[in-house]
């Protein structure tokens, strides 16, 4: 067994200790600090990234929220203005509507009254006629002497 | 030195066409010995070497500065760092900062090591029991220095439980020195036995599909395509068990329980 060949466990361990030296000085005085270093940085970069990401999701959101409110507010500007509009035509149409209600009802109390005034002089015409023709056939018959008078009180209390 | 004698014999497989103790040997590449100690360069420092290089060049390297994307060998290593530095935060705590690097660089040291010696006519360095125990033996002596410099002669207390009968204090003391001096064995070996037996395994499986020829050879290759998968996930968990037991033994010396 090669292992237990005490001659060469001298050459071994001095190699063994000169090669483990030598290693552990260049890992840690050059390698390892490098390491770290990069390590740190690239940590140190992405933590940057992310704050500077949040920093704009942050803007982004205050954008949205600004979007939002101006949403709203024209929302309710152009609600305010449907709602005036409508009120408008409303009161608009109501004053036109008792414009013409008011026109409307004197076209018929004027017709009315001119009826009434035909029905009157119809109606008077009617007992002056009716007179004249009872006299006149009263005359045909010829039965005297005819009380026109009393012909017209008749023909006014027939009415 | 010359010591590196071909130990393989000893298990009598004589007519064995790849003898599976022959991939752990030591080769020396470059003969060095200083004041009379004897320091050679063998394949195993290379591969250590290798693994050191691979390491540092692919941390170094394939780390860009502000790349907010990183590349795939960026990603690599930023998940192993960041697969560390959890492991420690987990298992130590914030105090654990301190020790990042080292149970980085131990990781993946072992890592790697574990990993190069899946590629064929690699060399397992973590095989070597020598090896092993000399990491976990560093591992040990440094636990328990940190833990009397932040507790004093109070670390003693460490091997004490609490709100056990006073009678059985001295048995439980004994147990828990025990445990406490087992620790650095068990770790090395649990790597080196891992490390030892499957790469055994996949080459006595290797030897039987030579054995059995173009016919009956399928069966084998079959199981060491499968093995050599459990073999890589093997490398990569022992890597993490090791890390892992390294900074349950610091926690114990920064906490005391």
């Amino acid at each position: 067994m090669p292992q237990l060949d005490f001659s060469t466990f001298l050459p071994q361990i001095f190699w063994l200790f000169i090669s483990l030296s030598f290693l552990y000085i260049v890992l840690s005085r050059y390698a390892l600090p490098r390491v770290s270093d990069v390590i740190e940085e690239r940590k140190d970069i992405i933590a940057q990234d992310i704050d500077s990401a949040k920093e704009y999701s942050e803007e982004s959101e205050k954008a949205i929220e600004e979007l939002n409110l101006k949403l709203s507010e024209a929302k309710t500007s152009s609600q305010n203005l449907i709602n005036k509009s409508i009120q408008d035509i409303k009161e608009d149409s109501e004053i036109k509507k008792s414009s013409l209600i008011k026109k409307i009802n004197n076209e018929i109390s004027e017709a009315e009254g001119e009826i009434k005034e035909k029905k009157e002089t119809a109606l008077a015409e009617i007992s002056s006629i009716s007179e004249s023709l009872a006299i006149e056939m009263l005359e045909s018959l010829s039965v005297g002497e005819i009380d026109k008078g009393k012909i017209a009180a008749l023909s006014k209390t027939d009415n | 030195m010359a010591s590196s004698d071909h130990t393989g014999d000893h298990h009598g497989s004589g007519s064995f066409p790849a003898d599976p103790m022959h991939q752990f040997e030591i080769k020396r590449l470059l003969d060095i010995n200083i004041a009379g100690f004897d320091i050679s360069f063998t394949n195993s420092a290379l591969f250590m070497l290798i693994a050191v290089f691979i390491i540092s060049f692919t941390t170094i390297i394939s780390v860009r500065k502000n790349s907010i994307i990183p590349s795939r060998m960026q990603s690599i290593v930023e998940l192993s760092y960041e697969f560390v530095a959890d492991m420690v935060r987990q298992n130590v705590g914030s105090q654990g900062k301190n020790y990042f690097p080292f149970i980085f660089t131990l990781f993946m040291f072992v890592l790697f090591l574990n990993m190069l010696g899946m590629i064929p006519y690699g060399f397992t360095v973590t095989s070597h029991i020598a090896v092993t125990f000399a990491l976990a033996m560093l591992i040990f002596i440094g636990v328990t220095i940190i833990g009397f410099v932040k507790h004093g002669l109070g670390f003693f207390g460490f091997f004490v439980p609490k709100g056990v009968p006073i009678f059985m204090l001295p048995l439980l003391v004994v147990i828990e020195v025990i445990s406490y001096f087992t620790r650095p064995i068990s770790l090395s070996v649990r790597l080196f036995a891992n490390m030892m037996a499957g790469h055994t395994m996949l080459k006595v499986f290797s030897g039987f599909v030579i054995l059995m020829g173009f016919l009956g050879g399928w069966l084998p290759l079959a199981v060491m395509v499968a093995f050599t998968g459990l073999e890589i996930l093997i490398a990569f968990l022992q890597a993490y068990v090791f890390a892992i037991l390294t900074c349950i033994y610091l926690n114990d010396a920064l906490h005391m329980h």
